[in-house]
């Protein structure tokens, strides 16, 4: 009859008592083992976007000022906004000025239309617009018609930009081939030649072998060129667009690794996607690079680079100026240079240009330092409670195990009497405690990554800004439960002691 | 052999600012018992039977005096080398039994074994022999809740005879048994008697404290025979 037999059935008789301390300890533990876990995880998350590329950047934006006019009659509902867009010119200059940063890029994240709508949309713009007379809607006869609405507003459309997205949507909702019949229902004839002038270049981008993309939406930015440099994005297949060259032509679009095994589903090898078309918030692109896995899995919106579309940023503004002009721009550090050091040089830079307070700059580092901040100061509050709780079951089964160790004295006794020695009562009490505390410690692991999603999406849904992704840390798991099982041990050596330690004949008296 | 020399037990209560009282559970007790010999300790509640039996059986040490197991010393032993001398030396039946009633019977018997650090194969099969003296080879796996009295009383008997010890002490082994099954109690232990064993038994019974070879009486924790 070994110890830990023994203490099994001790621990069998009383079972009410026996479960309620090992539900406490078990609460205690998970709670703990979970704000720990999201403190762990939030700690070495911060410390991988610390050495990733996003953490040598920094944004730099408009300030959102409100310009009081100086009468005083009139002072309120006078009030603008002011709008700053950066130039080409004094986005480069700034490299010259402020030491701390070498490059820089524009991105606009957004969510891109996979298949072409009637309406026309902001975005709109650049080589993929213009009056494409009807030419596209040679590629598909009825089945454009059938397969969706915008073939047929299409149908009913005057042409230019109508036109085209019509001729769009019915390629992407078809897949149908060139070799399509007379369209039924629609003005304009298979055989109408396009506008062949300054137009040339995007009609030779609709491309009647359009196939339909698995998705609908496809989440994206509107980069220039030094984002991929930016994030260390490489091409695995085919390249990436540059600043460099003309902003003419069909504009070529790069998809990231993991979207670009599923955009498109008869595609399964990246390799073969390069060239082909893909058309984006009714533009049309040419697929010209495929990018490498992102490490870093760095994001934006919460979607993962490799999840993404990239297009360059002139491909979706309208206008000549738009296309030199940066709303926001986004400079990298050099490896010498502190994040917070060259936000500070960028804003008075570009404050100078378009005047006091006009512009902010934010270090990337130091806004994601702000949100892990604002969560840890949540988790420190629920550590401190989740302590206490764990606290409480450990005093719990303190009380329990002095309870037992009273009510068993005259078994202690005659265990003493028939040849046990004082550390061998103890080590028995001491095995009956641990039991308990290893159940309630290896339960309330098993219960605290539920505490991890739960808490960290509570904290990640009402985050203002950034999300970011929470993960169960084990080693902190581990450490917690083996914290939890020495507490158990210490709280419950008092009881043991006493109870080794009594005195066989009063134990043997007390009838 | 056992020798008491000059055995004092006492308490020292504190009785408020008066100062302390020395209240005597054994005075000047001198005895020696040797192999073999069937005890019996008798008297009146509070002559200090219960004391003489626990002195005896190293479940309490005395206060004053000398007491020798075979001519060794044992006042000076640890908590641990008491422990060991009461698991191989000597085994104790109670009147309340006194067994755990979490283990059954055979798990019982092997409790003292356990400490003598007898594997388990070995453990139980002198478990089910003990119980199997004792008349009990049908009860091998019952929880004492489960028994009889007397029943109870004989697995304690088994219990202490696990270790093959040369004393066996009995306090009052057959106050709650009714006289049939006190009789037969009292057989088996007569017959561990006849054995070899060495027996200290307290009674009330002034029949059973007829049945040993020598009937030590107290008085007032004195020796008064």
């Amino acid at each position: 009859m070994n110890a830990f037999i023994l203490s099994v059935r001790y621990i069998r008789s009383r079972k009410l008592e026996s479960s309620l301390a090992i539900v406490g300890i078990i609460l205690g533990v998970a709670t703990l083992a979970g704000t720990l876990s999201l403190i762990a995880s939030y700690e070495s998350y911060y410390d991988k976007f610390s050495r990733s590329p996003s953490s040598r950047q920094v944004r730099v934006m408009q300030a959102t000022r409100v310009r009081v006019t100086d009468e005083p009659a009139v002072l309120i509902g006078t009030t603008e906004i002011e709008n700053v867009r950066f130039t080409a010119d004094e986005a480069k200059a700034a490299l010259e000025v402020c030491p701390d940063v070498d490059s820089f890029y524009e991105a606009e994240y957004r969510t891109f239309a996979t298949t072409a709508s009637a309406s026309g949309t902001s975005d709109f713009g650049g080589p993929g617009g213009g009056p494409m007379m009807g030419a596209p809607v040679a590629a598909s006869g009825t089945a454009a018609t059938a397969a969706t609405g915008s073939a047929n507003q299409a149908s009913g459309g005057t042409g230019g930009e109508t036109g085209a997205n019509a001729a769009a949507g019915a390629n992407a909702a078809t897949g149908t081939t060139g070799a399509g019949s007379p369209p039924a229902g629609n003005d304009a004839p298979p055989d109408m030649p396009f506008d062949g002038g300054m137009f040339g270049a995007q009609a030779e981008a609709i491309d009647t072998t359009l196939e339909k993309p698995a998705l609908e939406e496809i989440d994206g930015a509107m980069v220039t060129g030094g984002f991929f440099n930016a994030y260390s994005l490489r091409a695995q297949y085919g390249d990436i667009f540059s600043d460099a060259g003309g902003n003419s032509g069909v504009p070529g679009v790069v998809l990231g690794a993991t979207l670009a095994q599923k955009v498109y589903a008869s595609v399964t090898n990246p390799a073969d996607l390069i060239g082909k078309k893909l058309i984006l918030n009714n533009t049309t692109y040419n697929i010209i690079g495929v990018l490498a896995n992102d490490e870093w899995n760095s994001s934006g919106r919460n979607i993962t680079f490799n999840e993404m579309a990239f297009v360059p940023t002139y491909a979706m503004r309208s206008g000549s100026a738009a296309r030199t002009q940066y709303r926001n721009l986004t400079y990298t550090t050099k490896t010498s240079g502190t994040p917070a050091q060259a936000a500070i040089q960028l804003e008075n830079y570009f404050n100078s240009i378009h005047g006091e307070g006009s512009v902010i700059s934010e270090a990337n580092l130091d806004t994601f330092n702000k949100e892990v901040t604002k969560r840890e100061r949540i988790l420190a509050l629920m550590t401190i409670l989740a302590s206490a709780s764990a606290l409480t079951a450990a005093i719990n089964l303190f009380n329990l195990m002095t309870s037992r160790v009273v009510r068993r004295r005259r078994p202690i006794a005659i265990m003493r009497a028939i040849g046990a020695w004082n550390m061998k009562v103890f080590g028995q009490i001491m095995v009956e405690a641990s039991i308990i505390g290893t159940v309630g410690a290896l339960a309330g692991i098993a219960l605290s990554p539920v505490v991890v999603n739960v808490l960290g999406n509570m904290l990640e849904n009402s985050a203002s800004n950034q999300s970011i992704p929470v993960s169960v840390n084990v080693p902190v798991l581990i450490a917690v439960g083996l914290g939890a099982l020495v507490i158990s041990l210490i709280f419950a050596a008092i009881p043991a002691k006493n109870g080794s330690s009594l005195v066989i004949t009063d134990a043997l008296r007390a009838e | 052999m056992i020798n008491l020399i000059g055995i004092n037990k006492y308490w020292d209560k504190t009785l408020g600012p008066e100062g302390q009282e020395r209240v005597y559970g054994l005075r000047d007790v001198n005895i020696d018992i040797n192999r073999g010999e069937f005890i019996t300790i008798m008297g009146p509640s509070g002559s200090g039977k219960s004391t003489m039996l626990q002195i005896l059986g190293l479940l309490d040490l005395p206060s004053e005096g000398q007491f020798l197991l075979e001519g060794n010393d044992v006042m000076a032993l640890s908590d641990r080398e008491l422990a060991r001398v009461r698991n191989k030396f000597f085994g104790f039946v109670f009147q309340s039994f006194n067994l755990l009633p979490e283990l059954n019977a055979v798990e019982n018997v092997q409790l003292p074994m356990t400490y003598a650090g007898i594997p388990a194969k070995q453990r139980t099969e002198r478990a089910c022999e003990l119980l199997e003296k004792v008349g009990l080879s049908h009860r091998l796996y019952h929880n004492p809740r489960a028994m009889s009295g007397g029943e109870q009383q004989r697995v304690a008997i088994a219990r202490a005879l696990a270790n093959d010890p040369g004393f066996l002490f009995a306090d009052e082994p057959t106050g709650n048994l009714p006289s049939e099954t006190g009789r037969q109690i009292m057989e088996i232990i007569q017959g561990l008697n006849k054995e070899g064993m060495t027996i200290i038994m307290v009674t009330h019974d002034d029949n059973l404290g007829k049945m040993g070879s020598r009937c030590l009486r107290l008085a007032d924790g004195k020796i008064i025979n």
